[in-house]
């Protein structure tokens, strides 16, 4: 739901880049966005969409329009979800009893 | 098939990491080099081997058509509650796919079904099971989106009349092998669900709710009639203790159960969950009617971890604890309730023993639902809002009815009008006090209304409300309302038969003659609906609930 919001005011932002440039002239906003999401792609949403899963052209196509929106929750995922052997451990911590 | 049971030890591992989602690298050699992948498949495996030693299970299997079944019910990952932990309701994902890739190699034609009466084809994506379907490139059947078949189970007590999917009739006709996948854990409604209590998942949601009473036992071991699991695995890896299917708690069991007779392994495990069986009436009917088997044989080391009982009552002291404002009001005139011949003499137990006559009805859909309020993030807010909750037509004493509080004290229904608290009454045996509620909710054992009204009620927001989820519930809605209504539109089939369920009755068929008194099942096809049918088995298709608003 979160995600969808961050897309939603993304789109948002974009729209208003058009909108300053085709109304206003005014294009750095819109250079700004695109330079970002730009450098996004080139250093970090590619390989984090690669790592995932997703393929390449889908990978350049969402970081370019969502940038770091798209790209951040699957980073956090993967981090959260890549394990060593120590992970699987059992520890005397991972015991669980339920909430009374 | 020799009848035979295994049970296989996991590795003492941290089993934690994905046991209700599966990762976001399944499918690759990372998730293959996981140290618990391949402990739960090495277990798997060991354990399905030492059946095939003892059974020879794998001959019949060989190039056999498999249908395989998960028990599937909410997923929610520990984001949707306030626990710090997954929920285990639903069968390990990892632990399903090792059974999948097993079979693999004896059989392709393998199709996973399951029906979890809400939104299978969005759990299903949220466990994985959709991701292991693409893996293996076989089919994922959604019971509730197929095609109903009509049959007559003429030995059955209770369930003499069912409607199951297209999917479940080539394996009531053998042309397809059943196994039966649940998770190790407790029910609220029958104690414990394993694994022929999994085939609950087969039955559309209108028909699931016929007999969601006080017969439920009765009405589950009646399936046994159609179809029996011809393996079943269960996830006994971390079980799962508590008010399922309200969220539930985890508890560490590292064990694998294999068996080829699906009552002998549930009896098993049932005595290895700390339970006894002869009190478990799942069991005893199901070895009344003899689908149990006396010469089983068991292998391996029978360890009991206990597990917390479910609690199907809202007089017991953690009920009263954590919802100090709720109470119930309750009177029965059943056979199975204790008849009150002096109002003074109801005690607390007595008052306990009304509100068992009905149980796996209203009482255990009420404390379920609650159970899933506790743990929401809006119990914080809702803790102590005040509620009456008045179930049964009342008890007769001289002529007439009373409804008893917790402490034993009587209320006419004059009385219980008087009461200055938002009144919910549950089930249409609860008529008689209709007028004194607030809000009323029909049905006998109707559950998603139930839960709908209850939380509605309580001005609590339900469980797993992980806003992350809710586009993707919101879409699997819409998509089983829409995949329902084409079918009875454009085919003229139907999914769900009408929903009759307004009485504990037992719903009767035709009388037949003595040679078909004999079968197991008779064959009833249905015939394709006409165009005003359609339109009538549209109504039966809910987006919801039946009677929400």
């Amino acid at each position: 739901m979160k995600q969808l919001f961050d897309f939603a005011v993304t789109i948002i932002l974009w729209i208003v880049c058009f909108y300053l440039w085709i109304t206003k002239k005014f294009t750095y906003l819109l250079y700004a966005l695109v330079g970002c999401h730009l450098f996004e792609t080139v250093f970090i949403g590619v390989k984090t969409g690669l790592k995932y899963g997703k393929n390449l052209y889908y990978s350049i196509f969402m970081t370019m329009i969502f940038g770091f929106t798209w790209w951040l929750p699957l980073r956090k995922q993967i981090k959260a979800e890549t394990f060593t052997d120590d992970d699987f451990i059992r520890r005397d911590t991972d015991y669980v009893k339920g909430a009374n | 098939m020799k009848s035979a049971v295994v049970i296989t030890e996991a590795p003492a591992l941290n089993y934690f990491h994905n046991y209700v989602q599966l990762p976001f690298d399944y499918g690759r050699p990372s998730y293959f080099a996981r140290k618990d992948i391949k402990a739960i498949r090495d277990t798997v495996y060991k354990s399905l081997d030492d059946l095939d030693e003892k059974t020879g299970w794998k001959s019949t299997f060989k190039g056999r058509k498999v249908l395989i079944k998960p028990n599937l019910v909410f997923v929610t990952p520990k984001t949707s509650y306030r626990y710090d932990y997954d929920i285990p309701q639903t069968t390990d994902p990892r632990v399903f796919e090792a059974v999948i890739s097993y079979l693999k190699d004896l059989t392709d034609d393998i199709v996973i079904g399951e029906g979890s009466g809400l939104v299978t084809w969005t759990y299903a994506k949220m466990a994985g099971y959709d991701r292991i379907a693409e893996f293996y490139r076989i089919p994922l059947v959604y019971f509730e989106e197929q095609a109903i078949d009509r049959y007559f189970a003429p030995k059955a007590e209770v369930g003499k009349e069912v409607f199951v999917p297209k999917s479940i009739s080539e394996v009531i006709r053998g042309e397809r092998l059943y196994v039966s996948c649940p998770k190790m854990k407790t029910n609220i409604y029958t104690g414990v669900t394993l694994g022929f209590k999994n085939a609950m998942g087969t039955l559309s949601c209108n028909m699931r709710y016929r007999n969601h009473t006080w017969q439920i036992d009765k009405k589950l071991t009646d399936l046994l009639y159609l179809f029996k699991p011809d393996l079943t695995v269960v996830d006994g890896l971390i079980g799962g203790e508590g008010n399922t299917p309200g969220p539930n708690f985890p508890v560490i069991v590292d064990k694998i159960i294999t068996g080829t007779n699906s009552v002998e392994v549930d009896r098993v495990v049932t005595e290895m969950m700390g339970f006894d069986t002869t009190k478990n009436k799942l069991l005893v009917e199901a070895t009344a009617k003899g689908f149990g088997d006396t010469n089983v044989e068991v292998y391996g080391n029978r360890t009991v971890t206990p597990f917390m009982k479910p609690e199907p009552t809202l007089l017991s002291d953690r009920f009263k604890n954590n919802w100090p404002n709720v109470k119930l009001y309750v009177g029965h005139q059943n056979s199975r309730a204790p008849q009150i011949t002096n109002l003074n003499s109801v005690t607390p137990e007595v008052v306990k023993e009304i509100e068992a006559s009905c149980a796996g009805g209203c009482i255990a859909s009420i404390g379920t639902t609650m159970e899933v309020l506790f743990a929401s993030y809006s119990y914080y807010f809702n803790k102590k809002r005040k509620l009456s909750i008045i179930v049964g037509p009342g008890s007769i004493v001289n002529g007439v009815s009373y409804w008893f509080d917790e402490n034993g004290k009587a209320y006419t229904v004059e009385e219980l009008g008087n009461i200055k608290t938002f009144k919910i009454g549950v089930g249409e045996c609860t008529s008689p006090a209709k007028d004194v509620c607030t809000t009323f909710v029909r049905g006998c054992g109707e559950v998603n209304n139930l839960a709908i009204r209850l939380a509605l009620s309580m001005l609590g927001i339900p469980g797993q409300f992980d806003p992350k989820y809710v586009p993707l519930i919101t879409a699997g809605l819409v998509r089983k309302y829409c995949v329902k209504s084409w079918r009875v539109i454009k085919d003229g089939e139907s999914t769900e038969p009408v929903f009759d369920a307004f009485s504990d009755k037992i719903f009767p068929i035709p009388e037949l003659s003595k040679e078909d008194m004999k079968k197991d099942w008779i064959y009833v096809p249905i015939p394709k609906l006409s165009i005003s049918e359609r339109a009538e088995a549209l109504k039966s298709i809910r987006f919801l609930a039946n009677f929400l608003f």
